[in-house]
């Protein structure tokens, strides 16, 4: 070391001779480089306590906040979307735990082996496995709504980078029964078509979640944050459905199709005294648990939004109004002709006669169009209308279930003479099944008008239970005109009847056929359209209990209600009455008169 | 407080002619005996008490004017705090020391243990959730069986592999209100599942 330099003063260790050393230098120059020294290191040290007073005071909270997001982890849990029973509560729909196989590939050490490990378990073929572990990114989806066994396997192997989301999956276990009511999910798990998609909103429940502070290798701390906010599930929907009389009804349907003429068989079962609808399908149906393989086309609900012309059943709207007026009784005779003017056309019977004296009854009971449209004549077309809307056609009944439609009915200020005469018989006029079976229900049930209904309740997770709102119900016809009409659409299912194979052994059956010509959606006109023949009816006829309603597309025969439907309208309602242990009637069938005494 | 703020306003004259040292500890006295406690306190100061025992001592002297004769004894307050704190430290600090050394480690323990259990606990909810969460799947599971087998279309086919056949018009047995009885429906006998596929 130097020993030039004076005790106290600025000392370097630098070589004495250079400029840097300030061996050179005076007192002054020395004093003002201390000086700027001085500054430079204050300097410094400012600009370090200010960024650490930047870091831990200004920008602190936000660098903690990240510090913990960097460890707290959100896990989404998901809502078990509520079940769809049937009155009895045996499920329809009902949702089930199980999980997504997702993998982080950044974090899979080896994929080939892990795709060999995975490719039994998730019964995805190995190479694909392997090149979705080796691509690009931090998130693959291995497999989707993979059982809770299968998971717990694969957990058991210990295979890094491969986790498990939760991803429900929705059942139908009783397949295509039912599926047109309850309709199914998407892939999202939003309903898309029946009481799926109308109890959207009560049926899929609010999703949880669950934040955990993790380590760094993704495992959860023991005692660090683990709060979670529970999901609430859905809602239960119980349908007024009876699943066994749904899977006959079904059955009998499918029976039906296989004929060779019938292209749809529609039926809906109504309880007489609640509205209540007890089975409705129709064939082709469709399993909602495998709807991306229907044809989309078959994906709906026909008997709610699908409208055809009823044909004769519509008689029974035409007479319960010519009775109401006071214009005729069940034994009123008239002189009926086998056809009748009606504007630019003429309107026949099924098979054309010479004119016949016969009662109402008879009318009814040879489901004559000449003698239907002379009973119009009496009531008028404003009536009558009236009577039609009164009995629930031209507007929706208000079914729990989408996309229902209200029907075809004009205002009678719009009918013309043709018109006219082709309402009182079920042409020109459109309705569909559901609101075909509204009308007997109404009949058979002393004239009250039940609005049909198919959700009986909806149960809250905590078992609350809140039933469906009441039905509105309303008068249509005296209890005297519907014990007159019963008794009249009895005399159908007898001798000299259009529908004798509509007896069912035992019970006394009240019933109407109905054989129209079938709009074709081709050309939008009745030929090559086939006819659409039904049966509606009730059972039994001295104290109705159910209603049921048959329709069948026939586009290439012309056989009538009476011989197709009515059998199919037996067997189910044959079912209903002996699963239900209604006792069979005590009397017997009265003596119709059908004809006046020549 | 009170006597630094007033020491303040006086110290001009003692900031000029006295350097910072004793500055600090002039504001303690009082202005009115200036000429004899000055010599005084330094000597009390640096040889015997703490603080806190000078200045109880010197703000107590203040207000009664006839004190400073007293004031000549400070060789026996000094002498006592020497002996005191040499026995204190012996005899009664000791225990204090030691109860708070106690308190310390039994706290650290405490928590210690606290924290074990606490996280023994928070296992033993994790590994229960986990065995709930697989009940829960097992019970699921089950049902799902349960289910699946219940399902109509199941039962009919279960119904027909065990020989059973879809039972004909029922007949009823009605009691009337006089005691008889009355027979509605004609019963039939069902006719044997061999026969039915025979005719089939």
């Amino acid at each position: 070391m130097p020993n030039t330099v004076r005790p106290g003063a600025f000392t370097s260790r630098r070589v004495p001779g250079s400029r840097r050393s300030g061996a050179g230098l005076s007192v002054d120059q020395r004093v003002l480089r201390n000086r700027w020294g001085l500054v430079l290191m204050i300097t410094l040290l400012v600009l370090v306590v200010g960024r650490l007073a930047v870091l831990q005071g200004v920008d602190g909270a936000a660098y903690a906040n990240a510090a913990e997001q960097d460890r707290l982890r959100t896990y989404p849990i998901a809502a078990l979307r509520g079940a769809v029973l049937d009155r009895d509560g045996n499920p329809f729909a009902y949702t089930v735990e199980a999980s997504r196989v997702v993998a982080d590939p950044t974090l899979v050490k080896d994929p080939d082996r892990t795709a060999g490990a995975l490719t039994t378990l998730l019964d995805v073929p190995e190479a694909e496995l392997s090149t979705k572990l080796s691509q690009a990114g931090r998130y693959v989806v291995l497999a989707a709504q993979v059982s809770p066994q299968t998971t717990d396997a694969i957990d058991k192997l210990g295979l890094p980078g491969i986790s498990f989301e939760d991803d429900p999956v929705r059942l139908y276990p009783a397949g295509t029964v039912g599926g047109q009511v309850v309709g199914f999910v998407g892939r999202d798990g939003a309903g898309l078509a029946g009481i799926e998609q109308a109890f959207q909103d009560k049926l899929a429940g609010t999703p949880g979640h669950r934040r955990v502070e993790v380590g760094s290798g993704g495992n959860p701390i023991p005692s660090g944050i683990d709060e979670s906010t529970p999901a609430i599930d859905g809602n239960t929907v119980k349908l007024t459905l009876d699943q066994d009389l749904q899977y006959v009804t079904e059955r009998r349907l499918g029976e039906a199709c296989k004929d060779g003429a019938t292209t749809r068989a529609s039926a809906v079962v109504l309880d007489v005294h609640t509205g209540h609808v007890v089975a409705m399908g129709s064939c082709p149906g469709y399993d909602p648990g495998n709807y991306s393989k229907t044809d989309p086309n078959l994906l709906g609900n026909p008997l709610v939004s699908d409208v055809f012309e009823p044909g004769s059943v519509m008689k029974a709207v035409t007479l319960s109004a010519a009775l109401e007026e006071g214009k005729a009784t069940p034994d009123t005779l008239l002189t009926v002709n086998g056809h009748i003017d009606a504007g630019d056309r003429v309107v026949t019977d099924a098979h054309d006669h010479q004119p016949i004296e016969w009662t109402v009854t008879g009318i009814l009971a040879h489901s004559s169009n000449v003698g239907a449209i002379m009973l119009a004549r009496e009531v008028g077309n404003e009536k009558l209308e009236q009577y039609l809307r009164a009995f629930g056609l031209g507007s929706t009944t208000g079914i729990e279930l989408p996309g229902e439609s209200a029907g075809i009915l004009q205002k009678s200020a719009d009918w013309t003479a043709s018109r006219a005469a082709n309402v009182p018989i079920g042409q020109g006029v459109s309705v569909t099944t559901l609101q075909m079976a509204s009308i007997y229900q109404t009949i058979a049930n002393n004239g009250v008008r039940i609005e049909p209904r198919i959700v009986e309740s909806v149960t809250a997770p905590g078992g609350k239970v809140t039933a469906a709102p009441a039905p509105k119900s309303t008068r249509v016809i005296s209890q005297a005109t519907a014990a007159q009409m019963a008794y009249m659409l009895e005399a159908v299912v007898g001798p000299g009847g259009t529908a004798p194979l509509g007896q069912i052994e035992g019970f006394r059956v009240a019933g109407k056929t109905g054989t129209a010509q079938r709009a074709n959606p081709a050309c939008n006109c009745y030929t090559g359209g086939g006819y659409v023949t039904t049966f509606v009816g009730f059972a039994p006829a001295d104290d109705p209990q159910y209603v049921v309603a048959v329709d069948l597309e026939r586009p290439s025969s012309d056989a009538e209600g009476g011989q197709v439907a009515a059998p199919v309208f037996a067997d189910i309602m044959r079912y209903a009455l002996t699963a239900d242990g209604v006792v069979p009637s005590g009397t017997p069938r009265p003596d119709f008169v059908l004809a006046g005494t020549p | 407080m009170n006597s630094r703020a007033t020491a303040r306003t006086t110290a001009p004259s003692a900031r000029t002619s006295t350097p910072r040292t004793p500055r600090t500890s002039t504001p303690r006295t009082p202005r009115t005996t200036t000429p004899r406690t000055t010599t005084q306190r330094t000597t009390t100061q640096r040889t015997t008490t703490p603080r806190g025992t000078a200045r109880t001592g010197t703000r107590s002297t203040p207000r009664p004017t006839p004190r400073p004769e007293l004031r000549l004894v400070p060789g026996v307050t000094a002498a006592r705090p020497r002996r005191r704190p040499t026995s204190f430290l012996r005899n009664r600090r000791a225990p204090f020391v030691l109860l708070i050394v106690a308190l310390l480690i039994g706290t650290t323990l405490g928590l210690l243990v606290l924290n074990t259990a606490i996280a023994v606990d928070s296992l033993k909810a994790t590994q229960l959730r986990a065995d709930n969460a697989h009940r829960a799947q097992e019970v699921q599971r089950l049902e799902r069986q349960v289910v699946s087998s219940n399902t109509p279309a199941e039962v009919a086919r279960a119904a027909v592999a065990a020989g059973l056949v879809p039972a004909g018009p029922a007949a009823y047995l009605v009691i009337e209100p006089d005691g008889g009885s009355v027979l509605r429906g004609t019963p039939e006998p069902a006719t044997a599942p061999g026969h039915a596929a025979g005719g089939n």
